[in-house]
């Protein structure tokens, strides 16, 4: 969930086309699981592929909702010291972290390519379907390029101060109880 | 194994920093296999750990189930659970607060959110609460450990965590935690009497509800009974696997929603998206705990500790208690989800070398992490009972929140003596324990 003072700013074309891509394939994936066991049981008829096609969604959506998270700057953190870190460091320390991920997410970009092209290179295709997954492969390494644009443009922003500082999350734990759904 | 102890500083320091966990991991753990076998190995191990993640059908359980979470929570079912436990429960000494655990553990159950549980039920049990003049420990102590039943009773994220993690079955996995789930609520509602019947100024009995409505209260909640029943009997009696079982809690709740004519468009979407970003959130780490689990496993630093664990020549029930009781220690500054992540690598292998199985360890695990967010000086849920009860002094919600702690330590020696409670209905069902 995205904090509140972060909510303006993904009303941003590009984060609601990839809202729509991570909520299209996530329902899919559910009303697909859910017609092939409708299927099975009442009309003894599954949907073929069903869970091949399952673990292909999964990755769309992981990696449409990569960028959403980034700029939401929620991404798991153990926050034991983080209450902490205040004022210049704490500037300093955000900086890093933005720094930081856009190395790690640009890692994973360049691995998926190269995935992407070994498979493609091996013909490789799924067991049941026959799909090649190389397409796939680069479509989400172009959503982690994505990520890393944001973590750029948002380290541009801390940079000439139209960015602020992400408050600790024990503080904003206190205006929204909910902003940790993962718990 | 000195490369693997620099790697181990290098993590807790960026991690405790405030880097997100998820790349800190990734980070040490490619960068530490490549320093052991050589950069294209490294290259090639990164790699395969994110496939085996996003693009792994089993995983799809969770953001399924989540999915389930957003929709439940957001069809308003908190009033309708606390009043129809209310109504069953509240003419008792300490109803009111027994039936808080009762709706927490339904709404736990199906939202698989702790914080989101506290947030919502102490909204609609603190105020009923007050007007019987409940003392206000005892209100925000049953919340605030009434928050954690959900992360136990199946179906629990943490639990899929675990068992993407160690390759566990999790279906295996849910069926484990069912009767430990009951013996929690069984304790929790225990502890409550006990309280009621030294000090019953504490919890006043409510009003007696007439049979017609109880039937009627409980009526109104049956969509998501059947639903949770549903899926746990489905999972258990093996009629679908956790995959199937959430894509029918997920469209099951989205028709249950709709049918409260609590579902409109930017609801279903942005329930959507939620559940979709929690996934890459979870996702992003998992990638990591796995890249950092190669390192270990090639650094051999669970072997290492292994060895030395073995050179002491103790008992592996001392070894477990040792372990136990560092979990409770780091539970005490660590939270839920993250405290999973930072252990499994480290101390599966460890507690299998012992000889204990390791679904049942996942159930210890996760009441560990149950443990962990009710803890001072740093638990969630009482940071958010905090929130919602500006006026009582943390101390006072600590204090409450003292004989539900109690509660989770019998319970955790209860199983941990007792491994066959954990392991029996599994066995039952599947058949290999």
């Amino acid at each position: 969930m995205p904090g509140a003072d972060e909510g303006a700013r993904q009303s941003n074309w590009v984060f609601t086309a990839l809202k729509l891509i991570a909520a299209v394939m996530i329902f899919a994936m559910a009303a697909l699981t859910f017609a092939d066991v409708i299927g099975r049981y009442v009309f003894s008829a599954p949907i073929q592929g069903t869970f091949e096609i399952v673990g292909l969604l999964l990755g769309v959506v992981t990696f449409a909702a990569l960028p959403l998270i980034t700029l939401a700057r929620s991404h798991i953190t153990v926050d034991l010291f983080d209450s902490f870190i205040r004022g210049r460091f704490r500037w300093i320390q955000q900086f890093s972290i933005l720094a930081g991920s856009a190395c790690v997410i640009a890692f994973i970009a360049e691995r998926l390519i190269a995935a992407g092209i070994d498979e493609a290179e091996a013909n490789f295709v799924t067991e049941d379907l026959g799909l090649s997954r190389a397409p796939l492969l680069y479509g989400l390494s172009f959503l982690s390029m994505i990520t890393v644009v944001i973590l750029i443009i948002m380290m541009w922003q801390m940079a000439t101060g139209r960015l602020a500082v992400k408050p600790p999350d024990m503080d904003r734990l206190k205006t929204d109880p909910g902003d940790h759904p993962a718990h | 194994m000195t490369v693997s102890l620099i790697g181990f500083a290098i993590l807790f320091v960026i991690a405790f920093l405030g880097f997100p966990l998820g790349f800190a991991m990734l980070a040490v753990g490619g960068i530490g296999f490549g320093i052991l076998r050589g950069a294209g190995p490294a290259l090639e191990m990164v790699v395969q750990q994110i496939m085996d993640v996003v693009l792994n059908t089993n995983f799809a359980v969770l953001p399924m189930f989540l999915l389930m979470g957003a929709f439940v929570f957001r069809a308003g079912l908190s009033d309708d659970l606390y009043e129809a436990a209310d109504a069953w429960l509240g003419h008792h000494k300490g109803g009111l607060a027994m039936a808080t655990i009762a709706a927490c553990g339904g709404f736990a159950a199906v939202s698989g959110s702790s914080l989101a549980t506290v947030a919502t039920m102490a909204k609609v049990a603190i105020p009923s609460m007050r007007k019987y003049k409940y003392a206000d420990s005892l209100a925000a102590g049953t919340v605030a450990a009434g928050g954690t039943l959900g992360i136990l009773i199946p179906p629990s994220a943490a639990l899929i965590i675990y068992g993407i993690l160690t390759e566990e079955g999790i279906a295996e996995l849910f069926v484990a935690g069912i009767i430990p789930g009951v013996i929690t609520v069984v304790l929790y509602i225990t502890v409550i009497m006990v309280i009621t019947a030294v000090r019953p100024e504490m919890g006043p009995r409510g009003e007696r509800t007439d049979w017609a409505v109880r039937w009627r209260k409980l009526y109104r909640v049956w969509g998501i009974v059947l639903l949770f029943f549903l899926i746990l009997g489905g999972i258990t009696f093996g009629v679908f696997t956790p995959n199937e079982a959430g894509g029918i809690g997920a469209i099951g709740a989205l028709l249950f929603a709709m049918l409260r004519r609590k579902m409109t468009w930017p609801v279903f979407f942005e329930s959507l998206v939620e559940a979709a970003q929690t996934t890459a959130m979870v996702f992003m780490i998992a990638i990591g705990a796995l890249i950092l689990n190669n390192f270990i496993a090639l650094a051999g630093i669970s072997s290492g500790v292994i060895n030395w664990i073995e050179s002491l020549h103790l008992e592996p029930f001392m070894v477990l208690l040792v372990i136990l009781a560092f979990f409770v220690a780091l539970g005490t500054v660590v939270e839920g989800l993250a405290m999973i992540f930072l252990t499994v690598p480290i101390f599966v292998p460890v507690i299998e070398s012992l000889g204990y199985d390791l679904i049942w360890f996942g159930i210890v695990l996760v009441m560990m992490t149950e443990i962990s967010l009710i803890t001072p000086p740093i638990g969630l849920n009482v940071f958010v009972m905090k929130t919602m009860m500006p006026e009582v002094p943390l101390n006072v919600i600590f204090r409450g929140i003292g004989p539900f702690f109690c509660a989770d330590l019998v319970r955790l020696a209860i199983v941990v003596a007792f491994p066959p409670i954990a392991l029996w209905l599994p066995g039952l069902v599947y058949g290999h324990f």
